[in-house]
Order: structure tokens, then sequence, then C-alpha cells
């Protein structure tokens, strides 16, 4: 039985290790600015003709990055990354801590850390139907490989 | 007596229009509940338009968002449920569950209200395995909504004395992924809130697995790969994405809860909200 082994990461298969960690080490900048995608902080203000309302509006979207606010930033903010619950008010302090937080979280659901190293029966890559399914004495092997990639907070 | 039946009516004129209660179509599964809606159908400018506790808001397409606010300083009271549609298995979007389009609009989501996009549908694997479907009812197949209940299971079968792998076990949240031979399916989306999510849909014969259906909030996850093959993503829970394929094709996107449109409004939020609010 003639054996392939591959190597995938973030769903893209590669022939050897080395490939795979060289393309998640390229990138790390991009899925720094995909998780950035996901998340939406906002300034906002008290209605102060309404119980406990706040005025939403994108004009105030924050446009730079959530871990250069000040600590003692007096604004508040509406907060929301994909995954997490809405949150509002915040205050910045907590805005930081929340980003903070949903950037491990993204990193951890998306499984950017591992590599599989599967080895499986040659024939399965052209098989169809009923032949797809494996025979007596075939096996597949799946191995997980850490990924030396570094993302970084940031 | 005059003048204090005077002050009466001067307090009621200067307060605006009266509130509406929505009323509700044909109880499904002993719910109130209305498809989707237009403000202005039932108040005007400055009126303000009450969801009642229990109530569903639900649309029967992603195309269209549950509640367009179209009416200029309208206060929208929700007590119920207000979802936009799941979307279907394959990768589609969920729909939007509030979207405004006037000026000065206020939405009062109180305690123990919800507001939450349709979840995205799961990502299509290969061999012709297809996503699980978002919360809010995501599936091909489904047109009426099982208010209150979660994702059924979809089948498990064999082919040609073959098995695959059906979307097992879908959630009240996404519905699973499935990893299955032509013509397995994944499960549609539920219809519960907040609503859990499902476990993966089991991988036979080789066949990597489906991913999980997502739980409120939370992304379908991605399904497995293994051997040259790799398995559909689970269907988002509401408001969340829809799971990839285990080859890393990304599911469909979650509805908002509130979408803007640049508009700049008033938020007082005291129940939950499951999706992006601008």
């Amino acid at each position: 039985m003639t054996k392939t082994t591959t190597y995938t990461w973030q769903g893209k298969v590669f022939d050897t290790e080395a490939k795979a960690q060289e393309e998640a080490s390229s990138s790390v900048s991009k899925i720094q600015k995909d998780f950035s995608n996901t998340c939406s902080v906002i300034a906002v203000e008290t209605d102060i003709k309404k119980y406990s309302a706040f005025i939403i509006s994108q004009a105030n979207r924050l446009t730079s990055h959530p871990k250069d606010l000040s600590d003692d930033d007096p604004r508040k903010f509406s907060f929301y990354c994909q995954g997490s619950d809405n949150h509002l008010p915040v205050s910045a302090l907590k805005v930081k801590t929340l980003h903070r937080e949903e950037f491990d979280n993204y990193i951890n659901k998306k499984n950017i850390k591992k590599i599989q190293k599967s080895t499986f029966p040659t024939r399965l890559l052209t098989a169809k139907d009923e032949d797809e399914t494996l025979k007596n004495g075939e096996e597949i092997v799946d191995e997980i490989l850490f990924c030396k990639a570094e993302f970084i907070y940031g | 007596m005059t003048g204090f039946g005077f002050n009466i009516l001067g307090f009621g004129s200067s307060a605006g229009p009266p509130a509406v209660e929505i009323p509700t179509d044909t109880l499904i599964n002993n719910l109130q509940n209305r498809s989707q809606i237009s403000a202005s159908t039932y108040i005007g400018n400055g009126g303000t338009l009450i969801i009642p506790a229990n109530f569903w808001l639900w649309s029967t397409n992603t195309t269209y968002s549950t509640l367009t606010v179209d009416v200029d300083g309208a206060t929208i009271e929700n007590n119920g449920n207000i979802v936009g549609r799941g979307g279907a298995a394959g990768g589609s979007p969920g729909g939007n569950a509030i979207n405004i389009t006037g000026s000065g609009v206020t939405i009062i989501n109180a305690s123990g209200a919800y507001i939450a996009g349709g979840g995205g549908g799961g990502r299509t694997g290969n061999p012709n395995g297809p996503g699980g479907g978002g919360a809010g009812g995501g599936s091909a197949s489904a047109s009426s909504p099982d208010l209150g209940n979660p994702s059924p299971n979809a089948p498990d079968g064999n082919w040609s004395g073959y098995y695959y792998s059906g979307g097992r076990g879908g959630g009240a949240g996404g519905g699973a992924g499935s990893t299955a031979l032509s013509p397995g399916s994944g499960a549609k989306g539920g219809w519960v809130l907040p609503g859990s999510g499902s476990s993966n849909a089991p991988g036979y014969g080789g066949y990597p697995y489906g991913g999980a259906g997502g739980s409120a909030g939370n992304q379908g996850t991605q399904g497995g790969a293994s051997g040259g093959r790799y398995g559909a993503g689970g269907g988002g829970g509401w408001g969340a994405n829809g799971g990839s394929n285990g080859q890393g094709t990304t599911g469909g996107t979650g509805g908002k809860a509130i979408e803007d449109n640049g508009n700049t409004y008033t938020l007082s939020n005291s129940g939950t909200i499951y999706g992006a609010t601008t």
C-alpha cells in the first residue's frame, strides 16, 4: 500500500513540515489584521434624556489600536468582537483587557498553533464514491505538530 | 375640576403618539410571533413600538432584516426576541435582526429580552458534506420556523453498505456540519435563545468529522481534515460566523443584531445582544 503524508495548517496542505511552518510564519500580520476586523470599539455618549442609554455613532469608532488607550481615558465605549458578548458601556481600561482576552481566544479557537500531519493511503487522493472509505488493513494516522510561529498581541 | 381635566389633556398631548404593541400572527408552537416588519406599518414619526415578552419577531429569509426601523425618532421597546434568519448550510451569511434607516432612533432592549443576528452557515466539506445551518433555522430547505426548539439531528445513514456521517447532534445554536457522502445533510440551525452548541458530527470509514454548531454568539467549529478529505464546518450560533471546513474555507458571516447604516442611534441594553450593533 502506497502512502502519502501531508502537513495541513489553516486548511492549506503542504508536502513538508518546513513549508507549513514557513506559511504560518508569513501569515502572522494577516491574522492580526483579521482579528482586528472582527472587533468594533466605539466611544459612546450618555443620552441624558433616557435612563441608562448611550448614543452610538460610527463617527466615533476607534481607529487606533485599543492597547494604545490611556488607562485613565474618561470616555465610555461600546465593545464587541465576533464571539464575545456586547459590552456597553465599558471603560478604556476594560476595553484594553477585553481586547487582549479576545485576541488570545481568537488564536486558540482557530487552531493556529497546530499543524496536522496526516499519513494515509495514496489511492484516497483520487478515489470516488464507495472507494473513498478505508478497506481492511488500511489506516489514516493523524498527528498534531507544534506551529513555531509567534502570534504576538498588538 | 376643569383646570384638572385640562392639565391631564395637556400632559397627554405633549407626550407624543401612544405606544403601539405589535400584534401576533398565527401562533407557532403556542408562541406569539410575526415575521419581518417595518416599523412604519405600526407607528409614525416619534412613535413607540413595543415587542411583548416571549414574542418572537423573525424573518423568512436572510435577505430581509427582521425589523426595519424606517421612522424618524422611533423608539423600539423590546421585551421579547428579535432574531435574524440563520444562513443556509454551505456558507451563506446570516440575516440581520434590526435595520435602522430612520434618524434619531432609540432601541431599548429590556431585561430578559434578546436581539440576535442569524448565525452564519457552515462551509461545505469535501466530498459532499454540507455544513451546519446557522442559528435561526439556517437550512437550504427550511422555510418555516420551529420557534422555541433546538436544532434537530440530521440523519445518519449508509450508502451502498458504506457508512457516512450525517450532521448529527445539531444544537440549539448552530447545526453541526457533515462529512457525508451524497446525499448527506447537515443539521439546520435551532430556534432557541440563548441556545447551546452541538457536538461534532462523527466521521466514519476514515472520514474526518464535521464541525460542531456554535452556541449563541460563538462561531461554529472547523471541520476536521484527514486523508485528503475535509469535513464541513458547523453552523454559527446567534450572531456568529459559520465554521470553516477542514480545508480552511470560511463559513458564512453572522448577521448583525443591529445594522445602523451609518445612522446615529441610542441603545439602552439590559437584556442580551448577539452580533454586531453597528
